[in-house]
């Protein structure tokens, strides 16, 4: 049996108020999500360990989480000058069990352009979710570096690395979430 | 009309330190708003440096620029229909709209590393983000951007290069365009004088 990867629990593990901004002092607040996860195979695997993408479906007050690489489709023909970093992976032994946080900021805000002269900022307030799905990819084998290649190959290069998995779990209510006491929220008192 | 910074999205404030401290501290920067969407930056340059020189001539060139700061997690066009979070990019520069604008999007508040010629990591200050962005937005918009997108990776490597030689950090490997998150050596854009913001406190960004 190979490795196979099982998200075991998902949740949404306290909110953190960011350090403060050098120009004008206002402090961000984010959440911490925890993963659960379980190697069920009897090797190794590596496992994406960073959030790779974020989206609010509204509809359904879901909060899309992604630690794998998204289908980047075609190769634009006026690409911007863009370049991802490479996924960092952790590996979890036979059997193992291990525990990703990933930070989400609680004011998830989306730059788009339209017919002004600058971006805009879509903003949406992730109190307001409901549900929380997750998917991550595990693999036998490491991500292989090619520092040369172009953005768009690395991207669907990494979307086809490794066996997906998902889960999606209910939230409860997020206003009452107290703050995590980091050592940033201790100076305050 | 050329340089601008976005006051719809993201922090101008933070824009307008790290554009400071790329010309070191010249009280030749000034700004100015055009309307409720951007801020005009306008310079007169009083010494020369890489920094002073690329924000001179961005200011002086032909076409329009939008400089947008924005904070870890906020998601980004990526070009290609999706989004992607501007942390796992540092920064990025669109091709030209249908009005000709530039616009470049780079990440205030997140810690990245880049690779030297030896393939040691080396840090990637938030001014030095903005001045390799604003490197690819010159080249854009004075036709001079090259063919392919590890020329123009290299390209702006390159002009990179001059402005961490002018602040005396390590220089980056051209042919390198990866990188990640991390602080590399540590090393930090040095503090100039007059960055101070109202209270006091040093804006130095990058430090």
């Amino acid at each position: 049996m190979s490795s196979k990867l099982a998200i075991t629990d998902l949740k949404v593990a306290g909110r953190r108020k960011m350090l403060p901004d050098l120009v004008d002092g206002h402090r961000d607040i984010w959440f911490d999500i925890n993963i659960d996860i379980h190697n069920t195979g009897n090797t190794s695997c590596y496992v994406i360990d960073e959030l790779r993408g974020l989206e609010y479906d509204e509809p359904s007050q879901t909060l899309i989480i992604r630690l794998c690489e998204s289908d980047p489709g075609s190769a634009p023909k006026n690409a911007p000058n863009l370049r991802l970093i490479m996924p960092r992976t952790i590996q979890v032994k036979p059997h193992g069990k291990a525990t990703i946080t990933v930070a989400v900021p609680a004011e998830l805000k989306t730059l788009y352009a339209d017919a002004s002269f600058s971006f805009k900022t879509k903003s949406v307030d992730l109190l307001e979710m409901k549900k929380i799905r997750c998917t991550m990819v595990s693999s036998a084998h490491p991500i292989e570096l090619h520092p040369t290649e172009s953005l768009h190959e690395m991207r669907h290069r990494l979307t086809q690395w490794g066996d997906s998995v998902t889960r999606e779990v209910s939230v409860g209510s997020l206003r009452q979430m107290p703050f995590i006491k980091s050592a940033v929220n201790l100076k305050e008192r | 009309m050329p340089l601008f910074i976005n006051r719809l999205s993201g922090s101008a404030a933070d824009a307008t330190a790290d554009l400071f401290a790329i010309v070191r501290c010249d009280g030749g920067l000034g700004q100015s708003d055009v309307n409720n969407q951007v801020t005009r930056i306008s310079y007169s340059k009083t010494n020369a440096g890489a920094g002073q020189d690329r924000i001179e001539a961005l200011v002086n060139s032909a076409g329009n620029v939008v400089i947008t700061a924005a904070p870890s997690g906020t998601m980004i066009p990526d070009g290609t229909g999706g989004t992607v979070p501007i942390n796992l990019v540092g920064g990025v520069t669109f091709a030209p709209d249908a009005n000709g604008i530039v616009q470049v999007v780079y990440c205030f508040n997140t810690q990245m590393f880049v690779f030297d010629a030896t393939g040691a990591q080396i840090s990637l200050p938030r001014s030095i983000i903005l001045f390799h962005e604003l490197s690819h937005a010159f080249h854009r918009v004075n036709g001079t951007f090259a063919a392919t997108t590890a020329l123009q990776e290299s390209q702006a490597i390159t002009d990179e290069n001059a402005y961490r030689a002018q602040v005396g950090l390590a220089l980056r490997d051209p042919s390198r365009p990866d990188g990640g998150a991390g602080t590399g050596n540590g090393q930090a854009v040095p503090a100039c004088s007059g960055m101070t913001n109202g209270a006091g406190q040093n804006n130095c960004c990058g430090c």
